[in-house]
């Protein structure tokens, strides 16, 4: 007779081992599915309106040279065709003055921005690692020997993330008040934070020569993305200028709201205007994208 | 858990003369006191809650507590109290305008005064009215979406105050927290 229990005894354990790994399994994908459905539902929570309407952007961009030989601004829109399934990108990228090939640079992120595209509303931190990997990209090329900023917004139903590097503004005019979103990220952040933490003021840090010189910027190897982690609800009549410092420069950014009545070409009109009636000596390129939300086509 | 983070700083006044508390047992228990140049000499609103919550039962509402520190407190300091319990709601009380900050649904808004539900995530702020009034709620909120933890958040907060004033504005207090 042949002893059999070996055998069974050897089924059982691997019976035993299938249905561990099977149970296993089945409890990490139903956490992640979990856990994917919490998110989705939190992102649906901001990204509904309240009045039960959607918003819609009413987009336009301006540029100009200013004083400069080049242009080393450059903007990207994402197809406003997709808007509905993947929402809006919106991005402004300035070329570093003094550094070599900022124009090229500039372009450079707008067309591989435009590569990475569709990006998820959802995955902001996917979305920074995209914009690290060309900045990584700009590294390898020009060693810090040129870079770029680049400040861009992901409008998504009535929500928008946000990702920044360097010092473009993302401005918020919202019931007649602007604000820079975005943090600069220059040497005055260090200046300011030092001072602070001593209990002095921090005139120095403003008046220090160097002290706008950009910490972080496309073109910085492995560089810290600014970016959301949850989306800022929208509101009717927001406006959201995304810009280059040669805007900024020419217009304080408390100054901002008296041009932001009307559509979003009205407001593009009055600040180019405004900006080149300045008639400053040493005007820098300026770019911008305005985008108005607004309830109604009409 | 909760992370927290505090900045006190005299601006361009000859002294601090607010007070920020914070205390993480049993409750965590944050107060931010607006003070005043001629209760410099005066026994420390921070120290008279400590004691007060020292002498209060586990039970005891937020309302009670306060009733006891307004018995020992001079009456026109301005301050806020707020309390967050292990089923993460956050009880606060206000007197005069110390100010929380909720950071909730894509929006800020102010924190009333009473019971509030809190879910993971969410960020409060407080601070006196030297801080906040150098802030939009557009600011504080993107400040804190884009913020790793509380220390990051308040260093950001800081920096738009120092933008507009260097931080020659009078005392400035303020308490953020994530849940």
């Amino acid at each position: 007779m042949v002893d059999l229990s070996y055998l069974v005894e050897s089924a059982r354990l691997w019976f035993f081992i299938g249905m561990t790994v099977i149970g296993t399994a089945f409890l990490v994908t139903l956490y992640f599915f979990i856990m994917y459905i919490l998110k989705v539902r939190k992102i649906r929570k901001v990204t509904s309106s309240g009045g039960g309407y959607l918003l819609y952007c009413d987009a336009a961009y301006f540029k100009g040279k200013g004083k400069r030989k080049n242009q080393e601004d450059s903007l990207y829109i994402s197809p406003i065709a997709d808007s509905a399934t993947n929402g809006t990108i919106f991005a402004v990228s300035d070329g570093m003055g003094g550094l070599a090939d900022g124009q090229v640079i500039s372009r450079y992120v707008t067309e591989r921005l435009a590569e990475e595209y569709p990006y998820s509303f959802e995955d902001t931190e996917a979305n920074a690692a995209k914009i690290r990997k060309i900045s990584d990209e700009v590294y390898e090329k020009y060693r810090l020997g040129g870079g770029a900023t680049l400040a861009m917004i992901h409008v998504y139903a009535n929500a928008m993330n946000f990702y920044s590097l360097g010092d473009s503004n993302i401005i918020l005019v919202r019931k007649g008040t602007a604000t820079v979103l975005n943090p600069k990220q220059n040497y005055i952040s260090y200046l300011v934070k030092k001072y602070a933490s001593a209990g002095e003021n921090t005139h120095e840090a403003y008046i220090n020569k160097s002290s706008k010189g950009l910490m972080d910027f496309v073109g910085n190897l492995n560089s810290k993305v600014i970016r959301t982690s949850s989306p800022i609800r929208l509101m009717e009549d927001d406006v959201i200028i995304i810009c280059s410092d040669g805007v900024t420069d020419a217009i304080p950014v408390v100054t901002v709201p008296r041009y932001t009545d009307g559509a979003a070409t009205a407001i593009a009109e009055k600040l180019k205007l405004r900006i080149r009636s300045a008639k400053r000596k040493r005007q820098d390129n300026y770019t911008a994208i305005v985008i108005k939300m607004d309830s109604s086509l009409f | 858990m909760i992370d927290y983070a505090c900045f006190k700083h005299k601006g361009n006044a000859e002294n601090y003369y607010d007070e920020v508390f914070v205390s993480e047992l049993p409750f965590f228990t944050a107060a931010v006191f607006c003070g005043k140049e001629e209760y410099i000499n005066t026994l420390s609103c921070a120290f008279v809650l400590s004691e007060v919550l020292k002498d209060s039962k586990e039970g005891d509402q937020l309302e009670t507590i306060c009733a006891a520190l307004d018995e020992k407190i001079p009456e026109d300091i301005e301050y806020l109290v707020l309390r967050i319990d292990d089923s993460l709601k956050v009880d606060s009380l206000r007197r005069g305008q110390v100010l929380a900050c909720i950071a909730n649904n894509g929006e800020m808004m102010t924190l009333p005064n009473g019971i509030y539900g809190l879910k993971e995530g969410d960020m409060i702020v407080c601070s006196v009215k030297n801080f906040y009034s150098n802030l939009t709620n557009e600011g504080m909120l993107a400040d804190a979406l884009i913020s790793s933890d509380c220390n990051e958040w308040m260093d950001y907060m800081v920096r738009r105050v120092s933008d507009k004033t260097e931080l020659l504005c009078g005392n400035l207090s303020a308490v953020c927290i994530k849940v």
